[in-house]
């Protein structure tokens, strides 16, 4: 799976999850608190499509290291890869 | 003296009014129809009503919920709260109000099941797909409190933000608190009202094992209460709500008032947890009378709670017997369910409103589909066609499941006055 298809993918899982409909361009570097303005239960929210989405795990301590976009592109390319 | 509270009571007055009904949306539309005695009650479509024996209710019409909430990503939030954002916003606009200003109002909304949507949908994942399929939504979208808590963090109003849950009579013990609260100078605004969306799959089928729906299935003219041959309520859902206010705020802000609370009563029967209780009801009334300081002889016209079961009807044409001694024979009842069906929470809200209108446009909506004389229930129930008559003073009750009795009584507001 290309960054572009995970980040297309992401773009989709942000926005369902925020309470309030918001226009975001997702970038890269875009943090996940201060660009995509998601809240701590939208970001649990988060996390839990993008298991579903991708079949994958994500653990407490490395969601707590995830700080931009690219840091989530990452670990979702090493699990669906692996 | 500072800021602090003024301890003498308040008059509380109305200043913004708002429904979605199974009539539709706005307070014009529900008063048009319960005028005319039309019937809302419909077979029920959107959802399957698999080999249930019964197949009618009142349900709400599709709206788009994005022509009024557009900011808003609505999968995130309850359908019944989608319904109290809704009327939350129409009520506010209507008294006048900046949607965009943080406010000092309390929202007190009173709902017999809340969120239920959420938890069949929370329950349903659980025992389908397992407990790692649920979702982190589960416990904010359906907690008790989320319609209440949503509307005020998307209308910004820092006032308390409860619910109320006293099954069918929560509206208007929501109603109820909320008048303490401007009577007692807690505060100058509240929003306050009921809803209740219970015509889901695994609730309605409850309703259904509890024997209490009609089975008639003729949807226009199964809700008939009073009359002899009544078998039941018919369910239904919608959600309205009030803005009270101080009569000093709303002169002061040259707001249009439609009418004043000037009493509230409630009780508990302390008997059983179904079965209602006529001593427990005609207490309410005597409270809410005594609240307001008004002699039987002082009501004008009583909306019923009226459901159309065999028990409720009967037991409170009962208890307005015994509140209201000879005086019950000489003034008109009628019972807005007979055309709304039953929305539980939301109908004490309802009502509240449809007893403002009849007062202000001095004509009583009917109870329809009454047509033969039941002993037990022998007082004016206005049958089959509305009515004019002068109203300055007039009785809302709501009873239900559990012994809760909530009765408001309105007056007429003249200008001025």
């Amino acid at each position: 799976m290309t960054r572009e298809e995970i980040k297309s993918k992401l773009k989709d899982i942000f926005s369902s999850v925020r309470t309030k409909k918001l226009d975001i361009e997702i970038k890269e570097d875009s943090g996940i608190v201060e660009d995509l303005y998601l809240d701590s239960l939208e970001r649990v929210e988060m996390l839990f499509e993008i298991e579903t989405a991708f079949s994958i795990s994500i653990s407490d301590d490395e969601a707590r290291e995830f700080k931009t976009v690219k840091d989530i592109i990452d670990s979702i390319q090493s699990k669906v890869k692996s | 003296m500072g800021n602090s509270i003024d301890i003498r009571a308040k008059r509380v007055v109305i200043t913004g009014m708002s429904a979605i009904t199974p009539f539709g949306i706005g307070v014009d539309t529900l008063w048009e129809n319960l005028v005319n005695g039309r019937s809302a009650i419909r077979i029920l479509s959107g959802f399957d009503a698999y080999d249930y024996p019964i197949k009618i209710g009142g349900q709400v019409p599709t709206i788009n919920y994005e022509e009024y909430l557009p900011d808003l990503n609505l999968n995130k939030i309850d359908p019944s709260t989608h319904l109290v954002l809704t009327t939350a916003g129409m009520a506010l606009k209507k008294a006048g109000l900046d949607l965009k200003e943080e406010k000092f109002i309390p929202t007190i909304f009173g709902s017999g099941f809340g969120p239920i949507a959420s938890h069949e949908e929370g329950y349903s994942v659980y025992f389908l797909k397992g407990w790692r399929k649920g979702s982190p939504q589960t416990i904010p979208k359906g907690m008790y409190n989320n319609p209440a808590s949503m509307t005020s963090i998307y209308y910004k109003l820092t006032g308390a933000n409860h619910m109320i849950a006293s099954a069918c009579a929560s509206g208007a013990s929501a109603i109820g608190q909320a008048y303490h609260m401007i009577k007692f100078g807690t505060a100058k605004q509240v929003l306050t009202g009921g809803l209740d969306r219970p015509l889901t799959p695994s609730m309605f089928s409850a309703w259904i094992m509890m024997r209490v729906l009609s089975n008639n299935p003729d949807p226009q003219r199964a809700c008939r209460p009073f009359d002899k041959n009544r078998n039941g309520l018919i369910l239904s859902e919608g959600s309205a709500m009030l803005l009270l206010e101080d009569l000093e705020s709303a002169k002061e802000r040259n707001a249009k008032i439609y009418g004043e609370i000037i009493g509230y009563g409630a009780s508990s029967d302390a008997f059983h947890i179904a079965q209602p209780n006529f001593s427990g009801e005609a207490l309410a009334i005597k409270k809410a009378l005594e609240d307001a300081n008004l002699k039987p002889e002082d009501v004008d016209y009583i909306n019923a709670h009226g459901t159309s079961t065999v028990m409720n009807d009967k037991t409170e044409t009962k208890a307005i017997k015994e509140a209201l001694k000879d005086h019950s024979y000489k003034i008109p009842i009628s019972s807005n369910k007979s055309m709304l069906g039953h929305s539980m929470g939301a109908s004490g809200a309802i009502e509240a409103i449809a007893t403002i209108l009849t007062i202000n446009n001095s004509i009583i909506p009917p109870t329809i589909n009454y047509e033969t004389l039941d002993p037990e229930c022998d007082l004016d129930y206005v049958p089959n066609s509305a009515r004019k008559h002068p109203i300055e003073i007039a009785l809302s009750n709501s009873f239900a499941f559990g012994g809760n009795n909530s009765v408001l009584i309105f007056k007429k507001y003249e200008g001025g006055k």
